[in-house]
């Protein structure tokens, strides 16, 4: 081997040498960064929903493929949304925004219409559409994000103004927060609220209207969470679940065997053993847990990896958007994705107190992973109108 | 990335925001992995051990009570599913209707009246069996009526495919599977067993999962016993027993067959027989082994025993003669009486002639203590210890409280009680050179697939009499069997025999008196005399027309031995007398004389010769018309023998007085 073919590889692996010598560094660009990061979630999280629930699935469909299978389609069907919806500017929604805000609150009313909404364990949550249950929650959350951002933005000048910045926001958070507490959807909610909170924030609504919701949210608490008996369950298992293992600690406690019993590298995928009927909703919110049992340490560690650049992504995307709408609905949507992410996490490891809330792109579940894709699509969008900026200006 | 400059729209706060999410997200991102690694590192242990306690659990293989096997692996008891059906019980508002209507579609099915039916159906408790144990056809009508509140169950039915064969030995089970008699009684808890647990995995919903074996396994056959009894000599035994039984319309009979070599019981018979398969329709009479649950009386057989402890404790020698008061004497003030008259006879001759007198005098001679040590010794008295239900110890009193007359009848086997093991077992003794060995029923406990688990053997536990006393007393046994004995009807063609008849009187339960016309026939000795290999006890009780055990039972010993040796492989030392004895006789007279007998003849002859003169030999008794043929087809060799063991039959009786001292002195 002579010298320059020697050479070439490492060029090519030091950035810093390249610039050295004088060839270009050019940088992914944010929406390929955001493809592959949401590929590598959506690959991983299929092989995740096969291993978790194909025997579920045997038991109930005869199929161990049938989850599996089921969520291909909602890929073959959130794709084609992440390429419209990235391709179409953003800004095209700013005349609609409230109309599809009064929609979606009209829809989370109708999905409480007992016969129009399908009751599943005591919750009304879903539009039934032959085998398949539309959540309408799970879209809202991602509108209201969309709706906010616009808002804020129409409102920027008068954004010291609490009465016009902070109020009417305020009342339209607790008007979707009543809808979908009662579904009940108590996760939603808390992401609704926790959107609120942030998008507001960062727009610059003054710090000490917060302080006056205070009461409210005690008062809030006190009434869904402390009043509502199952709710109330879970905190007390969250604080201690060994106090009832057999009933309300058991799903934590399942989790915990589940996580703690896969070890640094994990039994090996498809070998875990508590996704025999142990842990509920192995393949949808506790997916994670499977992860930490089949994949161990590594798994988890590298699922908080691919959330974490997602998010770095997301952030540059709302840094660099064009304009503050791009950048508020950026921030808005990234947090969306990783909040449910953190939450998530936190509930299958017994960090927050359980709640139901899917892991964005790996649980199962159609309705989240489109609006999830719908999320993806609108950064996708931003970070276009971004690039699209920057060629001008070059 | 980070040369763009933040946009001019981008306030403090938002910068500031963003910072603080930014710092947030890893925070928790952080939180999330540290709590993992908590967990899967740290803590990693403890999870494991939960998940496996949750995960593994024992699973009970269900077992249904083990087979009965002969020694050769015939199945003589085993166990197979059949359904029964029971009701779990009406609802009360279609009690009285629903249940008639049943019951008359039942009624016909089952073949059993439709008013018992419907009282079953109509039966108030949870669980009532209307039919156990149904036959297939029935099972599945009852399935085709699909009637509500019917309910099929598996139960394991017990069945005995040879029915009568060993029937007492086997024994039978009850209704709910536990051995009630015979070996199904005494290795109740090993057949029955226990469902056997197995390591397994089992989902959150607590069911089993079979993973490695694409299966629950069935239900797994528990442990069986394999016997010492051997199917074919246990049905030789009862034919031949029945012939006699029949023939003498005798109330009952029993044989015990055993191996002289390792004490094995090879059958134990019992007349009348009993089917096990059907054991309600059987009087309960007939599900004893009165083998070893009944004693009598042993008559003369006895005398084998009193003449061992006699030369044993050197009270007498052999040539010893004594005189037998020409048939009627008066002992300890009562008369005792002989069948033939005989006066001055050798130790040997009381035994061949079975002389009471010799026997009383001699039991008196040596005394109660010492005779009643070699009774106890050769087992007399105490359990044999085979495992099979319901075994006395026989009757032998404290020989502290024998009268001088007991002391003396005892020595002709009155007077005391033995059961037919005992005294098999007693002459096995005898036959194997002075050593006892208990009795055994079972050869090896097998697991389901016929593994062998345990095995079983019985050692010598104790020296009973000398070696030298024992090839005297067997030499004496043999002397029955030949012209002038006893016994003459129990030898078998070809082969050497020896044993002691019997002839006992029978106490009558109600006046405590011996009847006058009630007698046992014994006959207990074994075969061949060399080696011995068989040794059969054939008692049969109260025989009409004939009462002595030489006439009765002697020949059921010959019955049984003629054809158990062969079949085990034992070859003839003896030519058959063959088709022309006049042929014989020229044949051993030129080699003329003296010096080998019937009982001296080296048992290791038959072993020298070749297997093909072997297989002659074996199967000349079976074909007895040919057997002329057979001797003419063999080789030289053999026939240079063959004359020796002619000679050796026919001269024997003389020879064999000639040695032992001047018969014709005392006649």
């Amino acid at each position: 081997m002579n010298r320059p073919a020697t050479d070439a590889p490492s060029a090519l692996m030091n950035p810093r040498e390249g610039e050295k010598q004088g060839i270009a560094w050019k940088p992914l660009s944010l929406e390929l960064q955001l493809w592959i990061e949401v590929s590598l979630l959506i690959a991983f999280g299929l092989i995740m929903i096969y291993s978790a629930s194909s025997i579920a699935a045997l038991k109930k469909f005869s199929d161990p493929n049938y989850y599996m299978k089921r969520q291909l389609l909602c890929i073959a069907l959130g794709l084609p949304i992440i390429l419209v919806i990235s391709r179409t500017p953003y800004r095209i929604y700013k005349e609609y925004a409230g109309t599809i805000l009064v929609a979606t609150l009209m829809v989370l009313a109708f999905v409480l219409i007992p016969g129009v909404g399908a009751e599943i364990n005591n919750a009304r949550r879903w539009f039934r559409i032959g085998s398949f249950l539309i959540q309408p929650g799970e879209y809202a959350k991602v509108v209201w994000v969309v709706f906010l951002s616009y808002s804020l933005v129409r409102k920027q000048d008068r954004i010291k103004q609490s009465r016009i910045s902070f109020w009417p926001h305020m009342v339209l958070c607790g008007a979707i927060s009543l809808l979908l507490l009662k579904e009940p959807d108590f996760g939603t909610t808390v992401m609704v609220v926790m959107l609120t909170a942030i998008m507001l924030a960062v727009a610059g609504v003054p710090c000490r209207n917060f302080f006056y919701l205070l009461p409210v949210g005690v008062l809030g608490v006190y009434r869904f969470v402390y009043l509502v008996p199952y709710r109330r369950e879970r905190i007390t298992a969250f604080l201690n679940p060994w106090i009832d293992p057999l009933d309300s600690g058991y799903q934590l406690i399942q989790a915990w065997i589940a996580v703690g019993s896969g070890g640094f590298l994990g039994k090996g995928l498809g070998a875990g053993t508590q996704k025999l009927f142990y842990l509920p909703e192995s393949y949808t919110d506790f997916i994670m847990a499977v992860i930490g049992e089949e994949l161990g340490f590594v798994g988890i560690f590298t699922t908080c990896i691919l959330f974490f650049f997602l998010f770095r992504t997301g952030l540059q995307i709302s840094k660099q958007a064009p304009d503050l709408l791009g950048s508020l609905m950026a921030l808005g949507l990234t947090m969306l994705l990783l909040l449910q992410a953190l939450l998530n996490m936190g509930v299958v490891l017994g960090l927050v107190p359980t709640k139901g809330m899917p892991l964005p792109f790996i649980s199962y579940g159609g309705s989240a992973f489109t609006a999830n894709c719908l999320a993806v699509g609108l950064l996708m969008s931003i970070a276009r109108g971004s690039e699209k900026r920057m060629d001008n200006n070059v | 990335m980070e040369k763009h400059e933040p946009r001019k729209f981008l306030t403090a706060r938002y910068l500031s925001c963003r910072f603080l999410f930014q710092v947030l997200v890893i925070l928790g991102l952080c939180t999330i992995v540290y709590k993992a690694f908590q967990l899967q590192v740290i803590e990693h242990s403890v999870w494991v051990d939960r998940a496996n306690a949750q995960l593994n659990t024992t699973f009970q293989v269900p077992a249904y009570r083990g087979s009965i096997y002969d020694r050769n692996g015939r199945l003589l008891s085993y166990s197979v599913p059949q359904r029964s059906l029971y009701t779990a019980g009406f609802s009360s508002a279609s009690l009285s209707s629903e249940s008639r209507k049943l019951a008359q579609r039942l009624g016909p099915v089952l073949g059993e009246p439709q008013q018992a039916i419907e009282k079953k159906l109509a039966s108030a408790r949870h669980f009532t069996w209307i039919k156990r144990h149904l036959t297939d056809q029935q099972a599945w009508a009852v399935e085709n009526l699909n009637g509500q509140g019917l309910n099929l169950i598996n139960e394991y039915k017990r069945f005995y495919p040879h029915r009568q064969v060993g029937g007492q030995i086997v024994g039978f089970v009850g209704m709910d599977g536990v051995g009630l008699e015979g070996v199904e009684k005494s290795f109740d808890e090993i057949l029955r067993g226990c469902s056997v647990p197995v390591g397994q995995m089992r989902d959150g919903t607590r069911k089993c999962l079979w993973m490695n074996s694409s299966a629950p396994p069935e239900p797994a056959e528990s442990l069986g016993v394999k016997l010492t009894i051997d199917a074919f000599i246990q049905y030789l035994a009862e034919c031949e027993l029945e012939k006699a039984v029949q023939k003498y319309k005798a109330r009952a009979g029993e044989v015990v067959v055993m191996d002289a070599q390792t004490s094995e019981v090879l059958a134990m018979a019992n007349w009348p027989f009993f089917d096990p398969n059907l054991p309600d329709k059987n009087d309960a009479q007939l599900w004893r082994n009165r083998t070893v649950t009944d004693s009598f009386e042993p008559g003369s057989t006895f005398k084998v025993f009193l003449m061992s402890a006699a030369l044993d404790e050197n009270m007498v020698r052999e040539r010893d003669r004594i005189y037998c008061e020409a048939g009627k004497c008066s002992l300890a003030g009562h008369q005792i009486k002989d069948v033939h008259p005989y006066g001055w006879l050798t130790m040997p001759e009381v035994i061949k002639f079975s002389s009471n007198i010799g026997a009383a005098k001699i039991a008196l001679h040596v005394g109660s203590e010492r005779y009643a040590r070699y009774i106890h010794g050769f087992g007399f008295g105490s359990l044999s210890g085979i495992q099979l239900p319901g075994e006395v110890k026989g009757l032998v009193r404290p020989y502290r409280r024998w009268r001088p007359i007991d002391l003396a009848v005892t020595g002709f086997g009155q007077a005391i009680g033995v059961t037919t093991l005992q005294l098999t077992s007693a002459i096995s003794t005898i036959a194997n050179g002075g050593e006892h060995s208990p009795p055994i029923i079972a050869r090896e406990i097998v697991d389901g697939q016929g593994k062998r688990v345990q095995e079983f053997h019985s050692s010598k536990d104790r020296r009973v009499i000398s070696k030298k006393t024992a090839d005297q007393i067997r030499a004496m046994m043999a002397l029955v069997t030949q012209e002038g004995g006893t016994g003459t009807q129990a030898a078998p063609e070809g082969y050497s025999a020896a044993g002691k008849t019997g002839t006992a009187q029978v106490m009558d339960p109600v006046t405590k008196r011996y009847a006058s016309n009630k007698y046992t026939a014994v006959f207990t000795g074994f075969t061949p005399v060399e080696q011995p290999k068989l040794v059969i006890s054939v008692v049969v009780h109260e025989p009409h027309g004939a009462i002595y055990g030489g006439v009765i039972a002697a020949p059921v010993f010959r019955g049984i031995a003629a054809k158990a040796l062969p079949y085990l492989g034992v070859t003839p030392s003896l030519p058959s007398p063959g088709p022309n004895p006049a042929v014989m006789q020229v044949k051993s007279n030129p080699s003329g004389n003296k010096g080998t007998s019937a009982h001296a003849a080296p048992p290791g002859k038959s072993g020298q010769t070749s297997a093909k003169q072997s297989a002659a030999n074996k199967s000349a008794p079976g074909k007895a018309p040919a057997a002329g043929a057979v001797q003419a087809n063999t080789t030289n060799k053999s026939r240079e023998k063959l004359p020796t063991a002619v000679r050796g039959k026919q001269e024997n009786p003389e020879k064999f007085s000639k040695a032992e001292g001047s018969i014709k002195s005392i006649y």
